[in-house]
């Protein structure tokens, strides 16, 4: 990133103010898809396509020089969403209940994203962490859910 | 190579060896690539590669619909064969993976057309279990056999049993186009899977067209860059 205010601790982690600058930048996306998701949810469904734009944002990033640290980050939310994609976007079985849970599994991770965003701003390493594996919990713990109410309503 | 599957040697007839010679030259290539299974390849092999324009029976006038109905005739003989032989067949399995469809996927609606039978899509990455089946949800007991086309170390297709097992119904064995004779056979049959390949590495051998001494394919295009496969 060729920055001079940088402080790379050698091993290139980059923990200087360009990579709190592109986090903050990644925060504020991720503000801007929480916020049109909560929009879409007042209308009975949270909407998934401003995850999708939030997903080809960070992944035209993905080309750019980054530290360690902003490749993680891109890296993670980019599977993430992509694995989202992949489990609940097209036909995927339906069933109210299952809708229900989907829902509640995709309210979740909205509100994880929101603190995900936080935690990027605040440049807090432990909180970065923190959130991230909240995130990840709340999605594959929703998906279990979601899995289970499928099988049993099967059966 | 192992040689374990050796003891199977699958003798062609003479439609067969000269399809094993026309698919040969044109799905078969040599290579450096990564396994789905994690291992090192260097016979690479894709099946959709013999529909294609540039392939050999494309010289000789042979249309992409004519090739893709030869692919689908050996597919169904080979699964009366095994009908014939005691094997109960309901349905046929088709693999697609997170990162896109096995290879025979492409074939499937031919195959279901020529076979006559009934086919279905398994989608093994699946998180939901309902929806790793593409198709009408299987009858309990319901007897499948999974078409692929390539079997390395069998993990793909344990993979794909896996899900059709949960979802209640029977494997009842695993048809391949091409067994490269790498322990699948043996790997599956732990399973109580049995793999039945129409072509495998040790026919390739017979019709010269892979040197068994240094394991590289003769007469066949180099390919350039990395792949992965089953």
């Amino acid at each position: 990133m060729g920055s001079s205010q940088q402080t790379d601790d050698g091993v290139g982690n980059n923990h200087g103010s360009e990579a709190l600058g592109m986090q903050t930048f990644v925060a504020a996306w991720i503000r801007q898809a929480v916020e049109e998701m909560n929009i879409s949810a007042k209308s009975g469904a949270i909407s998934l396509s401003p995850l999708k734009r939030f997903q080809r944002k960070i992944e035209s990033l993905a080309n750019a020089e980054l530290s360690k640290e902003n490749r993680f980050v891109i890296f993670l939310l980019s599977s993430l969403i992509q694995d989202l994609f992949y489990n609940f976007s097209g036909d995927v079985p339906y069933s109210r209940r299952a809708e229900e849970e989907k829902q509640r599994m995709f309210a979740g991770v909205v509100d994880d994203l929101n603190r995900f965003a936080f935690a990027l701003e605040s440049g807090d390493s432990q909180a970065k962490l923190f959130a991230s594996t909240e995130l990840v919990n709340t999605y594959l713990s929703g998906v279990k859910v979601v899995d289970a109410v499928l099988t049993k309503e099967e059966d | 190579m192992d040689r374990k599957s050796v003891a199977m040697y699958n003798p062609l007839d003479p439609i067969e060896r000269e399809m094993c010679h026309d698919i040969a030259r044109s799905c078969l290539k040599n290579s450096s690539y990564d396994l789905t299974s994690g291992g090192r390849g260097g016979d690479f092999f894709d099946i959709d590669e013999y529909t294609s324009s540039k392939s050999p029976g494309a010289e000789n006038g042979q249309s992409a619909a004519e090739k893709a109905r030869k692919v689908a005739d050996l597919c169904a003989k080979k699964i009366d064969e095994l009908k014939s032989n005691g094997t109960e067949i309901d349905r046929l399995a088709f693999t697609e993976r997170d990162s896109g469809p096995v290879g025979m996927i492409t074939y499937k609606d031919l195959i279901e057309t020529v076979a006559n039978m009934e086919t279905c899509i398994i989608r093994p990455r699946k998180r939901l279990l309902r929806s790793a089946l593409k198709g009408r949800p299987f009858n309990p007991g319901e007897r499948v056999a999974l078409i692929s086309d390539v079997a390395t170390s069998g993990d793909t297709i344990h993979e794909a049993a896996e899900k059709i097992w949960s979802l209640g119904a029977v494997v009842s064995c695993a048809l391949v186009f091409y067994d490269r004779l790498e322990g699948a056979r043996e790997y599956l049959s732990l399973y109580d899977i049995d793999l039945v390949p129409i072509f495998d590495r040790m026919n390739f051998e017979e019709e010269n067209i892979i040197d068994p001494k240094d394991s590289q394919i003769s007469n066949v295009v180099q390919l350039i860059g990395v792949g992965t496969t089953s």
